[in-house]
């Protein structure tokens, strides 16, 4: 190894090439640029920045309606819980259905918390509904750790159905069939937030930190481990990836941000029902993360956007809405496998490559 | 250094490799050779743990729990494979990162915390990665998604994701598979610069013989699932049992 | 004893119908490597069908069920055409999506076309039932593991003694060597979607009678026969039809004596049970070569 590497600070500027002779020896300034590839760079925090700060602006301005808030409201739990199915799904590739059931989960909990004598503030109660869907994913997670694809899914959809069924039963935690009402509001920092506009800065601060963790995630080891057990496990382990421990990683995490978006939504429309996380939601999150493209954790903020928004075009048509997401999936999956994120991405390639030459330069001589 | 002794693999009744032993001293590139179905590349299998095997195997005096590939990999075992098997959706240095990520980065904690406290390992890991790319010649390509490669890159990028870790034994399934003369002859370059700059020692299954006599300091012939011969290249070639494993094996592909 | 007789006779019934469910999508799984998870819709859109077909067009009720059947074979072809012929290159977790699709599709269609509201479906026989052992058993669950032990042996001589089987079983063992020899995937295919639907519309009209009829009537039976064919070992027909019946007998039993408010968890332990033991399955993941 050359020793003698001085470590290249990460605030150094971009042009500062380390200065060693490198086997192969160039050491340009282009170099030190592609050091670092894209992946690496620090935009994946501008984006959310800038996001952040886009929607806190526009939203207030366009929704002025209180059905359009709440739709507002609705998009941006549902972007939380698309980003944890993101993780589970698009970046570990695990096929699981239980996400709506984490859901309904962290709902239940957090509700039951706010209702118990035990109170608790709003952090507590959605710090408790995110901790008892990590801990259950984490059981299973763990007992069903080998098994691959279809089983996975299958297995997942008995953890859902037990769920359904202990949900209905155990009337102690869920309320009266399966419905706790009457949920306390969102009270943080001594003052209440009630009204569609108030709810509006909690979730996004929510979604702010799940999107910072996300673009953490995007940066680190541990997504290119779970992409490449997801790829091909064995190789992977192969070159030391632990594959196992990555892709339960993201799945623990993926549907601890499901309990977290369900344990929102319970202060937030004052009820918490199996109903809200039924099947139909169950493929909706599919939905959210194909339309708006498996391969980037803005996808599913995408894909819930139209989510939410499909019902509100079509409005007078409610009763076709199911078809239209149905529709809607199977042409997505057939005519844009990337979604619309992937598409963008794709065309911002395209536009790029005209400019600058993708193929690498100098690999080629070396065998040839 | 790897020494295996009494590796055995069984698919069901079929002995697939039966009771091979064989050393990779320190500073040897040793080829491995034998008639199709000789069990070669199920012996590389075995040793970086991709089936289920019996035997002993050690690297640099240890042993190496056989069956279980990522211990083989925290052995020091690198392995390219006779397909290449890059992971497309990722880029060429992400593709090498991925063998030689600090342990205590990979989980939650280590993305979120210990990550950005080990920045200046990281960049390390960084440095490391684009060395290994630009010993096998890839170093223009860092960015790029692998699934741009060609077919010779992509080989390529598995030889870098193979050394980066420092290993200290490289195994390499007939890397010049689909390679015309004049990409063997740089193959073999790079494989002598490989085996000089990182000073590993290095096994591989091939089946031209002057690509061998170039290279290897010595070769092992294996048939069905046993060694036959084990010497220097041009003594081996003339040895009357390994004659006959290579005729009987040219009369039934005939 | 008249308790054990009659639920046994109810869980062999429920057995039955969990068999023709089962066998349905496993069909279609050997067939092509897909899933299908709007198998459970089309459970429940056989059911639809002959309630239409018997109360709308007013045809009699065995007449009536095999139009209903021959409907099913053609909703089975649109849906090879729609789901699997357009993505045949694609990874199968990508058509399994797509059929995931078909599933919300299908039940959207159905509550435009029927509504919401459960519709129920009057048995052939009546609510006529047998005595046995002082027992009452409905004719119906009879008439079910009749229908179901001849559909089930006729699909099992198709297996063992048709061309069309034989391609199946190809396909099953080996899908690109199968092509190579002449099988043709694209009708095989077709054939096995349709014979899948027709077995999933004979499960939904078979056990229609014993319960009302609703959008969610397919998909808990779909579930339950997921774990039929875990537990039966995903691969062979015959592991399946025990399968169904351990299932069957096991949720009625025990949830007739023991553990009634809960029966309905039993299959979905069992089947985790079952993955979490044995994890890679009888399903046979095919491996890129290395």
């Amino acid at each position: 190894m050359n020793e003698a590497t001085t470590p290249v600070g990460e605030p150094a500027p971009m042009g500062a090439a380390p200065t060693t002779g490198l086997a192969g020896g160039e050491t340009t300034a282009p170099y030190a640029k592609r050091l670092r590839p894209g992946i690496y760079r620090r935009h994946h925090y501008l984006a959310v920045v800038v996001f952040v700060v886009a929607t806190a602006v526009l939203a207030p301005m366009f929704a002025e309606s209180r059905s359009t808030q709440f739709l507002v409201n609705l998009w941006l739990v549902y972007s939380i819980t698309g980003i944890g199915f993101y993780w589970v799904f698009g970046l570990a590739g695990r096929f699981a259905f239980c996400q709506t059931f984490m859901m309904a989960l962290g709902g239940y909990m957090g509700a039951w918390v706010a209702q118990s004598s035990l109170g608790g503030g709003f952090l507590v109660q959605v710090a408790l509904g995110v901790v008892l869907s990590a801990g259950v994913a984490t059981a299973v997670g763990l007992l069903v750790r080998r098994a691959q694809a279809f089983y996975f899914a299958i297995a997942t959809i008995a953890v859902a159905e037990m769920g359904r069924v202990f949900f209905s039963k155990a009337e102690w935690f869920t309320g009266m069939n399966g419905t706790r009402t009457g949920i306390p509001p969102i009270r943080l920092f001594g003052r209440d937030y009630i009204a569609e506009s108030e709810v509006f800065w909690i979730f996004l601060g929510g979604l702010a930190l799940v999107l910072l963790l996300a673009a953490v995630i995007e940066r680190s080891p541990l997504r290119r481990d779970a992409v490449a057990a997801r790829d091909n496990a064995l190789v992977a382990a192969v070159a030391g990836v632990p594959t196992g421990r990555a892709q339960l990683t993201l799945f623990v995490l993926g549907s601890a941000m499901g309990g977290l978006s369900g344990a929102l939504m319970g202060p937030w429309t004052g009820t918490t029902g199996d109903t809200s996380f039924g099947i139909e939601l169950a493929i909706g999150i599919f939905l959210m993360l194909l339309l708006g493209g498996i391969g980037s954790m803005w996808g599913p903020v995408v894909g819930a956007a139209f989510y939410v928004a499909v019902p509100d075009l079509l409005s007078g048509f409610d009763k076709y809405a199911t078809i239209v997401y149905g529709a809607l999936l199977l042409v997505t999956i057939i005519l844009m496998p990337e979604g619309i994120v992937g598409g963008l991405g794709r065309l911002r390639l395209r536009l790029e490559g005209r400019w600058r030459r993708m193929r690498p330069k100098g690999a080629v001589d070396a065998v040839g | 250094m790897l020494s295996a002794d009494g590796i055995e693999v069984h698919f069901g009744a079929v002995r697939a490799v039966d009771g091979v032993s064989l050393e990779v001293g320190d500073g040897e590139i040793v080829g491995l050779v034998g008639p199709n179905g000789s069990g070669k590349t199920t012996f590389l299998n075995a040793v970086c743990g991709v089936v289920p095997a019996r035997g002993r195997l050690e690297v640099a005096g240890h042993p190496v729990r056989l069956g279980a590939p990522r211990a083989a990999a925290r052995a020091g075992i690198g392995r390219v494979f006779q397909a290449p098997q890059t992971f497309e959706a990722l880029s060429c240095i992400e593709n090498v990162l991925l063998a030689s990520a600090d342990p205590r980065a990979r989980g939650l904690l280590g993305a979120t915390v210990l990550r950005p406290l080990m920045w200046s390992r990281e960049q390390r890991r960084w440095l490391e990665a684009h060395e290994a790319l630009a010993l096998v010649g890839l170093e223009g390509a860092t960015a790029t998604p692998a699934h741009m490669l060609t077919y010779g890159e992509r080989r390529l990028l598995d030889v870098a994701r193979a050394i980066v870790s420092a290993p200290r034994v490289l195994l390499l399934d007939e890397p010049s598979a689909g390679l015309n003369d004049s990409e063997t002859a740089a193959l073999g370059d790079l494989l002598t610069r490989v085996h000089e700059e990182r000073e590993v020692p290095i096994l591989v299954i091939e089946h031209k013989i002057d690509f061998l006599d170039r290279l290897c300091d010595r070769v092992v012939v294996l048939d069905v699932g046993r060694v036959i011969a084990s010497g220097p290249p041009d003594e081996v070639w003339r040895d009357e049992r390994v004659m006959s494993a290579y005729l009987g094996a040219t009369r039934a592909e005939g | 004893m008249e308790k054990f007789v009659a639920l046994t006779a109810s869980g062999v019934a429920y057995g039955a119908v969990l068999a023709l469910v089962a066998l349905g999508f496993i069909v279609l799984y050997k067939a092509t490597g897909i899933i299908n998870f709007a198998h459970g819709d089309l459970v429940g859109l056989g059911a639809y069908l002959a309630v239409w077909v018997v109360d709308d067009l007013n045809l009699p009720s065995v007449a009536g069920y095999l139009v209903a059947l021959a409907l099913m074979a053609v909703v089975g072809v649109v849906m090879e055409r729609v789901v699997r012929a357009p993505l045949r290159d694609k990874p199968v977790l990508v058509v399994v999506i797509a059929t995931l699709a078909m599933a919300i599709v299908i039940r959207g269609l159905i509550a435009l076309w029927q509504g919401s509201n459960p519709k129920t479906l009057v048995s052939p026989v009546g609510n006529r039932a047998l005595h046995v052992a002082g027992a009452a058993i409905a004719q119906q669950r009879v008439v079910i593991v009749v229908v179901a032990t001849v559909s089930i042996a006729g699909l099992i001589l198709l297996f063992q003694r048709t061309s069309f089987g034989r391609q199946v079983r190809a396909l099953a063992a080996d899908p690109d060597t199968a092509v190579l020899m002449g099988v043709r995937g694209t009708y095989v295919a077709m054939a096995a979607f349709a014979l899948s639907a027709v077995f999933a519309g004979l499960a939904g009209i078979l056990v229609a009678p014993l319960s009302a009829v609703d959008l969610n009537f397919g998909f808990s039976l779909m579930v339950t026969a997921f774990a039929v064919a875990v537990v039966g070992g995903f691969g062979s027909l015959g592991g399946v039809v025990v399968g169904a019946l351990v299932i069957g007998l096991v949720q009625q039993l025990v949830g007739g004596y023991l553990w009634p408010e809960y029966a309905g968890l039993l299959p979905y332990i069992l089947m985790f049970a079952v993955i979490s033991v044995r994890p890679e399955g009888l399903i046979v993941v095919e491996r890129s070569r290395l």
